[in-house]
């Protein structure tokens, strides 16, 4: 089967630090540079309420910082963000972890998970707005229906490929079930999850933006909103760089974290 | 054991709707239609002229951006995973711009495109095709070394060696990313047709507002169909096309 190529796609990125690739840190600066003065080339070109070059953007959101106004939204933005988050792990590590483990459950499930992962998340805004309201309760929803299809499908597919000779080793040196559960399958898994939560926290950060413009337009979204229709494109700019910097961020901090916690991966990697 | 497979996933999608049909008869339509509603919603919407004007609207527009999003994608990929400068050069703009979410860059498209064909297309297009070329890149990079050395044993040239070693073993990748390209190909043009409140995503908007929710389920269903049977099919190509992806060492 093909299906379990789908997840792997991403993991590979902690191999992008390969000794051999590190004397291209220069050119990705050179790169990133190159990019800022095309836009800013491109930009004069255009009236900045169309197409802002990057120095405007960043006083514009120099200006945004310094009047407390984007602080603020990003900390509102960022608590519906935690907390469905943190609802979509809850559900997604023990589910994945038994789907891919429990063949009954993942016959069960699989078919239900896979037909509402079909369906563009944003679908089903009509309907948290019937349940849910459009407030905090709507956003935090959002996020956790966002999220917690991907993360499913990442975790179940990591488990049903754990190396059944590892937890045969346990066995066949009598450990019991828990055992096998904390020293075998947990170290096993762990590469897998990091992943899950890698692609899940970069599915957070779109959600809370998404369910912000979509949903009551508040925070981080109402900036966005309220600066289209002024045709405020630095402004724009200015949030979408804020988030792109948030979901890199937050993902190199779980990379960071994986790589301090799975020592011992790299060899066994290899 | 492939039989009580198939019978437990018809279990749990007949418990699913068992589940639904009992709590939507005690919470009544306006909260939850019950499937029933739902499919008979379905075949309502099915003989509107503007339910299918709607979804070819969305559709066509859509594919424009895909096939371009799939078309740049892959060389981009191929390049990326065989050139290492080229990754080099990209690859910050690529991780960039795959966590950036449809809906964040709707705003912005707006006020550079207004809200026509050029706008939805270049959303599908924008957000498509980084998960294309992420995907190719990491298909192009992990080409086996042996089946390329192979090939400069035989004295193949570079033009023969991309033609007829890199490309054959990309195949079934190029074909996996087209598959994860449309799920997020389709999210991207539903949720830029929702923001403007435009064809099919206008149609959920509406449907949403409407007193009972059977319609809008209707219409989720209809997309549900949509990506899963184009998914499946792709799957299929994938695994028909690809012969050699079982046994790679079989030459084609």
């Amino acid at each position: 089967m093909t299906t379990s190529v789908d997840a792997p796609a991403r993991p590979a990125r902690s191999a992008r630090l390969s000794p051999g690739q590190r004397s291209f840190g220069l050119l990705y600066t050179a790169s990133v540079a190159g990019g800022l003065l095309v836009w800013q080339l491109v930009a004069q070109g255009y009236s900045s309420f169309v197409l802002a070059p990057p120095l405007e953007v960043l006083q514009r959101l120099w200006n945004l910082t310094a009047s407390g106004e984007l602080p603020l939204a990003l900390a509102g933005a960022l608590q519906h963000m935690a907390l469905g988050y943190l609802i979509a792990c809850a559900i997604a590590i023990p589910l994945g972890m038994l789907m891919g483990r429990v063949r009954f459950i993942n016959d069960l499930v699989d078919p239900i998970v896979n037909l509402v992962y079909a369906v563009p998340s944003v679908a089903w805004v009509p309907f948290i707005m019937i349940w849910c309201g459009l407030y905090f309760e709507a956003r935090v929803t959002l996020v956790v229906i966002m999220c917690v299809f991907d993360m499913i499908i990442v975790v179940s597919t990591g488990a049903r490929n754990a190396d059944r000779r590892l937890l045969d080793v346990g066995r066949s040196f009598g450990a019991g079930a828990w055992q096998r559960m904390r020293l075998v399958l947990l170290p096993e898994s762990l590469p897998f999850l990091f992943t899950a939560l890698r692609i899940g926290v970069v599915r957070a950060v779109n959600a809370m933006i998404t369910a912000e413009l979509f949903l009551a337009a508040v925070n981080l979204g109402a900036i966005m909103k309220q600066a289209a229709v002024r045709l405020d494109s630095a402004a724009v700019l200015g949030i979408l760089a804020v988030l792109c910097l948030l979901g890199l961020a937050l993902q190199e901090v779980l990379l960071v974290i994986e790589r301090r916690i799975c020592v011992w991966r790299p060899r066994t990697k290899a | 054991m492939r039989l009580p497979s198939r019978v437990t996933n018809l279990l749990g999608i007949a418990l699913l709707l068992l589940l639904w049909q009992l709590a939507g008869q005690n919470l009544g339509d306006a909260l939850l239609a019950t499937p029933v509603e739902a499919a008979r919603a379905l075949a309502a919407t099915l003989q509107e002229p503007d339910f299918w004007a709607a979804l070819w609207r969305m559709m066509w527009q859509m594919m424009i951006g895909y096939l371009l999003a799939l078309g740049i994608g892959v060389s981009l990929g191929i390049a990326m995973g065989r050139v290492p400068v080229v990754n080099a050069i990209v690859k910050p703009w690529a991780s960039m711009f795959i966590v950036v979410s449809a809906a964040a860059v709707v705003p912005l498209f707006i006020i550079l495109m207004g809200r026509g064909l050029l706008f939805s297309t270049a959303i599908v297009f924008v957000v498509t095709v980084w998960y294309v070329v992420v995907s190719v890149t990491e298909a192009a990079r992990t080409v086996s070394p042996k089946l390329i050395d192979v090939a400069r044993s035989f004295a193949a040239s570079d033009v023969q060696r991309f033609r007829y070693v890199i490309l054959p073993a990309l195949h079934p990748y190029v074909l996996i990313a087209a598959r994860v390209g449309f799920v997020h190909a389709l999210r991207a043009m539903v949720t830029a047709e929702m923001f403007i409140s435009a064809g099919y995503g206008g149609l959920l908007n509406n449907a949403g507002l409407d007193l009972s929710t059977a319609p809008l389920f209707a219409l989720i269903v209809m997309l549900m169909v949509i990506s899963l049977s184009a998914t499946t099919l792709m799957r299929w190509a994938a695994d028909h096309a690809a012969p050699w992806y079982a046994s790679r060492t079989r030459d084609r």
